[in-house]
């Protein structure tokens, strides 16, 4: 048997990832097939492990699989190969022993940059994960979750960036999921990366997306937290990043919001503090390759207006009163504005200057 | 000896004459009513009966049979009572005669209208003025209603209409004493709606009041999407006393309606204010849609050239949301009875509003909203794509701070924006003048061809919106419709770059969407 036909044998077990990691630490996967019938090995494992392994080791059975997974055009990495993210390997990040993957594993190569975040995103969270992550993608590859929520603004705004993005599923590949992202799973099997160390038709379960979690800091560099509560799941992401050494970024948000104390949490304990992308750039020493937009020419009303937002962010009614103008010369002058990207909408009916 | 007697009956709102056959024959004492009556007809035999006795005429036991012609159509209502009761009279020789006992011929001149009370009065009927209209059109010259119908016959013009208080005054009309016909009127219209608020009562938001005049002004459909105790339903309240003034066709054509469904204001007779009706969403689907035994139209077709409101739209049920497709399409809504069915007329303007989550905070900025990502998602879907595809404006409705609340400032009245309103209507109505489209939101594609034409910069400005905002390509026709309401708010012929950014503003759904 071939060492990565024996790794693909201890991912099919469905044994958890820790407990594989703990038998290598004894044995080389060889040893383990060769010996599995001594007592020894038998004694030194718990029942059910055992009746696992037992049950797939069988050379038909791994040819099964890997058959299984050439006709459905899933590829596969596994610590054997020399391909296999060399940020993974590392005993803190409990490398799963098979990755699972479609698209481009190639894009790993470059500095990898996690960001996440709520499901429930404001749209200040919305608009800070676009602006941010479109700077970002024109020299980081973005990982994140495909999760609803921030997790999917960025990838999509690093898409639309003509940027990378890696998706590590918490399931098999065969069901991604929500459903309200499936075409964006798509377009990233097509341009990006979609990864799982998950068996394709493995089902999500409550324990498998907070396992992910360490696959997304371990593939990368540093994690952004965009906006998180105190119980989100993107603060287990920032954690598991401390225990591996990574650079963890949080974005401040509003101290009253609930969507931000996770976020100003982290600030508070150590997390560095992004209001800007080049704040990322700047700790990397990375440089910033997107070109600053071009200079428009505003006329007198789009100016004034974006003189009032430069005072601070302001709702419609206070421009109105602010501004002086009619309601349709200001929606006019704002709505020209917002198409240009100077002025965003930072929470429904709340604008202020990009 | 048989009797003839004309009246009249309606098949949604299209007319057509019935005659009224009344035959005596030997036999026992009965009468039978033929020719597809329904229970309402069929009791007429009980009011006949004691209205005759009670205005003093004979009424011997006889076997009378009473034909409703043509008999392959379904009858119904109380209508007729007059027309068979005329008729039993002329059969049993009490009325109609010369003095030689022949019959006068112009009992046939004459189509009668009528319900009959026990004591012999004519009664109030519906749906009298489409029969005046449809009759007219049919060549009718004499038509005799009751008293009662007066105000809404009046305005009906070239044709003799008399009225009638009591089965004695109908028997004098046919025994020939000299009538004169009712005196007709113009119709006047305009005039505040009752009822509505007064937009100056509304303080701050701005933006949705704007959208609220651009609304009215081209008739365009609109939602309002906020957080609970925003204002929604305070804008929506005020919405009548915005709207343009009625056409005069308009009136008619809404007014038929109500005549039929009977729920015109008897004292008025005319409908001269678009109507605004807010149905409650657990209001029966019949009673929205129309239908019934008799196919009467719905709340959708009393809103007909005026405001259908509906609050809190995602609670209606979904089968109900699906059936406005079709009259937000084609303006008309089709009522199924048994046997065939009724097209009414259904050219609202949908008002709607709607929280953006389950709890109603999503997006607040003063609440933290409480729904899971699948649940606020659930919500959305509840009103599903095609209804949204026909909305034109969508608007964020947000709660207005306290300090703001409490300000004075002097906001502008609803009469200002009335004038607005109707300046910017009476361009549409020239425009569209010789076709059925009265406003820009009902505009057909070769007239948004013809009218929306853009200019290189508002080209430019809607190519921008659609690559920087993320908007999906239905919203392309939504906005040139919009645009082209803003500029005849303007007073503009063609349409500016400016008009456009404005109209861009109001499409926060697709924005949210994506
Ligand atoms: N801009 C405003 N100016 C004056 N009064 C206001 C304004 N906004 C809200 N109010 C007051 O708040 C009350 C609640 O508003 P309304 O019922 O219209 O809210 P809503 O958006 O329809 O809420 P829901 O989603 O719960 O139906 C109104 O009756 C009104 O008295
Ligand atoms: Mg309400
Ligand atoms: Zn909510």
């Amino acid at each position: 048997m071939v060492l990565s036909d024996l790794y693909l044998w201890l991912s099919y077990s469905h044994i958890p990832t820790r407990k594989i990691n703990m038998l290598l630490e004894k044995m080389s996967p060889s040893q383990l097939w060769d010996s599995f019938d001594d007592d020894e090995i038998k004694y030194s494992l718990d029942d059910k492990t055992f009746g696992l392994l037992k049950r797939t080791r069988n050379k038909e059975y791994i040819d099964r699989a890997k058959y299984y997974l050439e006709s459905n055009n899933i590829k596969y990495v596994t610590r054997a190969d020399p391909i296999y993210p060399s940020a993974l390997a590392q005993k803190e990040v409990d490398p799963p022993p098979v990755l699972y993957y479609k698209g481009d594993l190639s894009i790993l190569m470059q500095p990898c940059l996690a960001v996440v975040g709520t499901r429930k995103a404001s749209q200040y969270g919305r608009y800070v994960t676009s602006r941010t992550v479109e700077e970002l993608a024109s020299a980081f590859t973005i990982v994140s979750g495909l999760a609803t929520g921030i997790d999917g603004y960025a990838h999509r705004a690093a898409l639309a960036a003509g940027g990378k993005t890696v998706a590590v599923l918490g399931s098999g590949l065969f069901h991604a999921s929500p459903t309200s992202n499936l075409a964006l799973f798509d377009e990233i099997c097509q341009n990006g990366l979609a990864l799982s160390e998950y068996t394709p038709d493995t089902h999500a379960t409550e324990y498998t997306f907070p396992q992910r979690n360490r696959i997304i800091s371990g593939l990368c560099s540093g994690v952004l937290v965009v906006e998180a509560s105190y119980k989100s799941g993107s603060l287990i992401t920032a954690n598991c990043a401390l225990d591996q050494g990574r650079d963890v970024f949080a974005v401040p948000g509003d101290i009253d919001k609930i969507r931000s104390q996770g976020t100003n949490n982290l600030i508070k304990h150590g997390a560095i503090a992004v209001t800007c992308a080049d704040d990322i750039f700047d700790y990397y020493s990375v440089k910033n390759k997107k070109e600053q937009p071009k200079t428009v020419a505003l006329d007198f009303a789009e100016q004034s207006v974006l003189d009032a937002l430069n005072g601070g962010e302001k709702s419609f009614d206070a421009l109105v009163d602010v501004c002086g103008m009619t309601v349709p010369e200001l929606n006019t002058a704002l709505s020209a504005l917002l198409i240009y990207g100077l002025v965003h909408e930072k929470s429904k009916n709340l604008y202020t200057v990009s | 000896m048989l009797a003839k007697i004309n009246s009249y009956a309606l098949n949604g709102l299209d007319g057509y004459g019935v005659t009224v056959e009344v035959d005596i024959h030997m036999g026992l004492p009965s009468i039978d009513v033929v020719g597809l009556p329904d229970t309402a007809i069929k009791e007429s035999r009980e009011r006949v009966r004691s209205a005759i006795k009670n205005s003093g005429y004979d009424f011997s036991p006889r076997k009378i049979t009473v034909n409703l012609a043509p008999a392959h159509t379904k009858k119904e209502g109380p209508i007729f009572d007059l027309a068979i009761a005329l008729g039993m009279l002329v059969s049993t020789e009490q009325a109609g005669i010369d003095e030689r006992k022949t019959p006068l011929k112009s009992v046939n001149d004459y189509v009668f209208l009528g319900e009959l009370s026990l004591s012999g009065e004519v009664a109030r009927v519906n749906g009298v003025m489409p029969m005046l209209i449809a009759a007219r059109e049919q060549g009718v010259k004499k038509i005799v209603i009751p008293k009662a119908n007066i105000n809404e016959a009046k305005y009906i013009r070239d044709i003799e209409i008399y009225a009638v208080e009591s089965l004695r005054d109908a028997v004098a009309l046919i025994d020939g004493a000299t009538r004169t016909p009712i005196d007709c009127c113009d119709v006047v219209l305009g005039g505040e709606a009752s009822g509505g608020e007064d937009l100056k009562y509304v303080k701050g938001q701005y933006a949705a009041k704007r959208a609220l005049e651009i609304a009215a002004a081209g008739g365009h459909n609109i939602i309002m999407i906020g957080s609970p105790g925003g204002g929604k339903t305070m804008l929506a309240k005020c919405l009548p006393t915005i709207l343009p003034d009625m056409t005069e066709a308009e009136a008619l054509e809404t007014t038929k309606i109500h005549s039929v469904a009977g729920i015109l204001d008897e004292s008025c007779g005319i409908v001269t204010t678009r109507p605004f009706r807010s149905p409650h969403h657990t209001t029966s689907r019949v009673a929205l849609t129309g239908g019934g035994p008799s196919a009467k139209p719905g709340e959708i077709s009393y809103s007909h050239n005026g405001v259908l409101f509906l609050d809190e739209l995602p609670e209606y049920p979904r089968s109900v949301l699906e059936i406005l497709r079709q009259p937000l399409e084609d303006g008309v809504v089709t009522v199924s009875r048994a046997a065939r069915s009724v097209e009414y007329p259904a050219n609202f303007m949908l008002v709607a509003s709607m929280n953006p989550c389950p709890c109603g905070y999503y997006g607040s900025a003063t609440h933290q909203c409480t729904c899971s990502p699948s649940q606020i998602q659930k919500y959305m879907s509840r009103i599903s794509g095609p209804l949204l595809d026909r909305i034109d404006l969508h608007i964020d409705v947000d709660e207005v701070h306290y300090d703001d609340l409490t300000k004075e400032s002097n906001t502008e009245s609803s009469a200002d924006v009335r004038a607005r309103v109707n300046a910017a209507r009476a361009v549409q109505t020239a425009r569209y003048a010789g076709t059925n489209v009265h406003s820009n939101a009902k505009m057909t594609s070769e007239m948004i061809k013809k009218y929306c034409v853009l200019d290189a910069a508002g080209e430019r400005i809607l190519q921008a919106a659609f690559d920087k905002l993320g908007m999906s390509a239905r919203a392309y026709t939504r906005i040139l419709k919009v645009a082209r309401t803003i500029a005849d708010l303007d007073g503009k012929t063609d349409i500016t770059s400016a008009h456009v950014a404005e109209a861009v503003m109001y499409r926060s759904l697709d924005k949210a969407v994506k």
